[in-house]
């Protein structure tokens, strides 16, 4: 009987099975992380289209009455479909903005401070300015997206996104 | 030349082309990578004004890959 020896018990790696990996093979697999990647570019394109055509027929949507808001108080509303959250603050007498609620960072929902005037992030200390939504602070990479407004008589409806 | 030192030349040749071949490869694939970063920071910020040409630049990269394999294949593998 043959005996087995120990270091093969510490090192059992046969030499044999092991399986390399030639060049041309690790080229191929390149070639095919190329497809993939050009798969993934092309996905976000046909969604990109679907998203441009979608937001470009999105129906007006009534948000409040001019009363309903006082200076400097805001109010949560959905649009363009429910479950997108969007926030309309009224900054003056007169003066009326509406952003996407979601942050550009993570997607948390964004409050808006009166005291600063400004839309803040509580879960990463992310900072907004109420009147044009760019980033003022914080990890955010992009401004929040502006909401169309347009006050018919004492209404005020969402009409689709600014770009 | 001797018959064996014109394999060996032959050899040598190959496997030049075959890493050429391969930087190449993979020189596309880091641009499409880039391309597809592009992408997404212009469908997440909602602009989408580059997204085609991305998409375009990407399939571009892909054809050349797949051409360059191709050339690849074509070639005899060197021998042991």
């Amino acid at each position: 009987m043959v005996e087995r020896k120990a270091w093969k018990d510490d090192f059992p790696i046969s030499w044999v099975d092991d399986h390399f990996v030639t060049r041309r093979e690790f080229t191929k697999s390149l070639v095919l992380v190329s497809c993939a990647t050009f798969c993934a570019t092309g996905v976000i394109a046909v969604m990109g289209r679907a998203g441009a055509a979608a937001a470009a027929k999105c129906e007006p949507r009534r948000i409040a009455a001019v009363g309903e808001i006082r200076v400097g108080s805001s109010r949560v509303f959905e649009f363009p479909a429910p479950g997108d959250p969007c926030l309309l603050i009224r900054l003056t007498e007169e003066r009326f903005v509406a952003f996407g609620q979601r942050c550009t960072h993570l997607g948390c929902p964004v409050l808006y401070r009166k005291e600063t005037r400004k839309l803040h992030c509580p879960c990463h200390e992310g900072y907004f300015n109420a009147e044009d939504g760019s980033v003022v602070a914080g990890p955010p990479p992009r401004p929040l997206p502006r909401v169309e407004i347009e006050r018919r008589g004492d209404e005020l409806w969402a009409t689709g996104f600014r770009a | 030349m001797t018959p064996s030192r014109r394999v060996r030349a032959e050899r040598r040749q190959t496997m030049t082309i075959v890493y050429a071949v391969m930087v190449s490869i993979l020189i596309l694939v880091l641009i499409q990578y880039l391309l597809l970063m592009i992408a997404l920071e212009d469908y997440l910020s909602g602009k989408r004004s580059v997204l085609i040409g991305t998409a375009a630049a990407s399939a571009v990269c892909f054809a050349v890959s797949c051409r360059l394999i191709g050339y690849l294949a074509a070639r005899r593998a060197p021998g042991p």
